[in-house]
């Protein structure tokens, strides 16, 4: 009986271990957001362009080929009444519909219960696009919206899945999520309040707090703030809710982090928080490509678009460019990846303290070198985003396409769309703050730092604001 | 306590079963590493096995075990990385691919107009056209590296076909050259 039980609890984490969550397809779409701006949702969505047609393409292994597909779409989420499916270029005729739809000039209306679209194929061989027309329920988000929850739960989801088949066979899949939170609070009487100077950016920054209140004690509470933030009635740490963290992320602004913000018993603390500019990394770009060569200057305007204005993050890149493609022995050793480091810095082509990027020869993506995290290179089949991912890494993320939680245009994806650029604000913290990031390690950033790993005391990875 | 333990292991056990069911439709359906015979897939298993590709041919840095993936496939994948090394991107990918570059292409003239120091006068479409030919390019040599790693007749014939054709970019063919000088 022992060795029985034995080997059940083994054979339950061999099970456990087998159960990762499945990887983002490419185009799955994650978005929280904030119920009162709602109303941005539907234009957002109709910019998403969802061409029929297959992934692959030879469309899918023991597939015949290309030939006309079937949607099957389906539409979730109290919310959402219905989603118009508009299609441009689609070979003429009639689109014959099973389920919940209705026809609609150049597409179909499709209900809550979902349907099948059959039949679609382009005209003269083009490529057909749809878009989508999201029909929300006025009086079900207006419930939603007066119901309960604080600023930092979620109160109902929209969802919206099209999967492309050829026959029987799945060969594309779209899929969207916006999870709704309500950003702003309820009216609380001014008691304590967070008082932010010199924002560059002029934007709503986002406040993280560890603390408690008379009621509870809570742990990243996140809240969108202009200049002064009313918090309600914070209380000193005590021993049963020891954190009185304060974190403030703002566009154009370097992030701000104080352990001990300093909150009393008594009502009317005033706690400022001067921000700092936006800090910026100084990076080091070789140029030793000899063919099919990238411009860096897109793939940095990438990287400051990802770390500085779409997710505060707070930091920028600072470049400095030297052309090697003339130089033999240093395109040579480019090519080589981090086998040619040696030689490249030898030769005098690397700084010290700073982020070296070379741009190579070699028919890959992009690489840390393992022995030097101050050493990026990006091969001659990089895409825009492949930089920002690399800076990534050398600031401690990790991949995130098997986690729960994280969409597909999560920058830390391991193969997500090229113009990939979310991250959430558990990854903006460690940029900052675990103390292996290159931002501390180079001295880019001084003040609080710790390793998230060994203490386990940072917000959870896909902790995370609503945008916009 | 049997009764018990019985209870614990059943589920583990079942899981198991379909698990060894499952692999075994999945290898009997492959034909094996290597084999020219490719049997008729179940829609799940054709969906899963073009996941598995697409996977391999868009991952970042590929440390996932995305190549090996591909290699279990054997002979199932063949036919389709024969078609991305010579095509690269469906159509319909590229469609899309295109459309967000080009609605991407402003938000990064404006973020570095912003900090003063304003892309290279160019033309967008341009722009687009190298970033497309570089995703090509990713395609081509990851459907080379896979073709390589399953092996076989068919796999060796369209590599070889792929290299004479004399289409390819200069990368491209270069990684294809040594993939095929290579003995290992």
């Amino acid at each position: 009986v022992r060795a029985a039980l034995v080997l059940a609890a083994l054979l339950a984490l061999a099970a456990a271990a087998g159960s990762r969550p499945a990887a983002a397809s490419p185009r799955d779409h994650l978005v929280l957001w904030c119920i009162e701006d709602v109303r941005l949702i539907p234009p957002r969505v109709r910019r998403l362009p969802i061409p029929v047609g297959c992934e692959l393409v030879d469309c899918c292994p023991g597939c015949p080929g290309p030939g006309p597909l079937d949607w099957q779409v389906r539409v979730g989420g109290a919310p959402l009444a219905s989603v118009g499916v508009h299609f441009e270029g689609l070979a003429p005729g009639p689109i014959e519909m099973e389920g919940d739809a209705m026809p609609a000039p150049g597409g179909a209306v499709v209900g809550p219960r979902g349907a099948t679209l059959r039949g679609l194929s382009g005209a003269g061989g083009g490529v057909p696009v749809a878009s989508l027309e999201l029909g929300l329920d006025a009086d079900v988000l207006a419930k939603l919206e007066q119901g309960p929850g604080g600023a930092d739960r979620d109160l109902g989801e929209i969802a919206v899945s099209i999967e492309q088949r050829l026959g029987p066979v799945p060969v594309n899949e779209f899929r969207y999520k916006a999870v709704l939170r309500r950003c702003k609070l309820a009216p609380i009487p001014r008691c304590d309040v967070i008082v932010q100077h010199d924002n560059r950016g002029g934007d709503q920054s986002v406040i993280q707090l560890d603390g408690r209140r008379s009621s509870d004690c809570f742990d990243d509470e996140l809240r969108r703030s202009d200049a002064v933030s009313a918090v309600g009635n914070v209380l000193s740490p005590d021993q049963a809710c020891p954190s009185g963290e304060l974190a403030v992320y703002s566009d154009d602004d370097a992030m701000w982090i104080e352990p001990s913000a300093g909150f009393t018993d008594t009502c009317g603390d005033e706690i400022p928080v001067r921000l700092a500019p936006v800090l910026r990394a100084p990076v080091s770009v070789w140029r030793a490509q000899t063919r099919a060569k990238r411009d860096p200057a897109p793939d940095l305007a990438h990287a400051d678009l990802v770390f500085d204005d779409r997710n505060k993050v707070g930091v920028v890149f600072d470049a400095v460019t030297q052309d090697l493609s003339g130089n033999d022995a240093a395109t040579l050793a480019a090519k080589a990846w981090c086998f040619g480091l040696p030689t490249l810095k030898l030769a005098g082509f690397y700084k010290t303290g700073r982020l070296n990027v070379y741009y190579s020869d070699f028919p890959t993506t992009g690489g840390v070198c393992p022995n030097d995290p101050n050493a990026i290179f990006v091969g001659t089949t990089a895409n825009v985003a492949t930089l920002a991912h690399e800076f990534g890494h050398t600031f401690t993320l990790e991949h995130t396409d098997n986690l729960q939680g994280f969409p597909a245009d999560n920058l830390m994806d391991g193969g997500g769309p090229p113009t990939r650029h979310h991250l959430s604000l558990g990854q903006a913290f460690r940029v900052n703050v675990d103390d292996r990031s290159r931002l501390n390690a180079n001295g880019v950033r001084s003040g609080h730092e710790r390793s998230c790993a060994a203490t386990g005391d940072c917000p959870k990875l896909e902790h995370d604001w609503s945008r916009p | 306590v049997t009764r018990l333990a019985l209870a614990l292991l059943a589920p583990a056990l079942l899981a198991m079963t379909c698990w060894d069911e499952r692999t075994q439709q999945a290898t009997a359906a492959a034909g094996g590493p290597g084999s020219e015979a490719v049997q008729g897939l179940t829609p799940e298993q054709s969906a899963a096995a073009r996941r598995t590709i697409a996977a391999w041919l868009e991952c970042e840095e590929c440390t996932d075990g995305e190549l090996e993936a591909v290699k279990r496939l054997g002979a199932t994948a063949v036919p389709t990385l024969v078609a991305t090394l010579g095509a690269g991107p469906s159509p319909a990918a590229r469609e899309l691919v295109r459309r967000e570059l080009r609605a991407h292409y402003a938000e990064l003239e404006a973020a570095a107009r912003a900090r003063g120091r304003p892309l290279p006068p160019g033309d967008v479409e341009a722009w687009v056209e190298q970033e497309i030919a570089a995703w090509v390019a990713r395609y081509q040599v990851r459907s080379a590296q896979a073709l390589d790693a399953i092996g076989g007749p068919e796999a060796e014939r369209a590599l070889r076909a792929a290299q004479a054709s004399g289409a390819l970019r200069e990368d491209v063919a270069d990684a294809l050259r040594k993939l095929l000088d290579d003995p290992s």
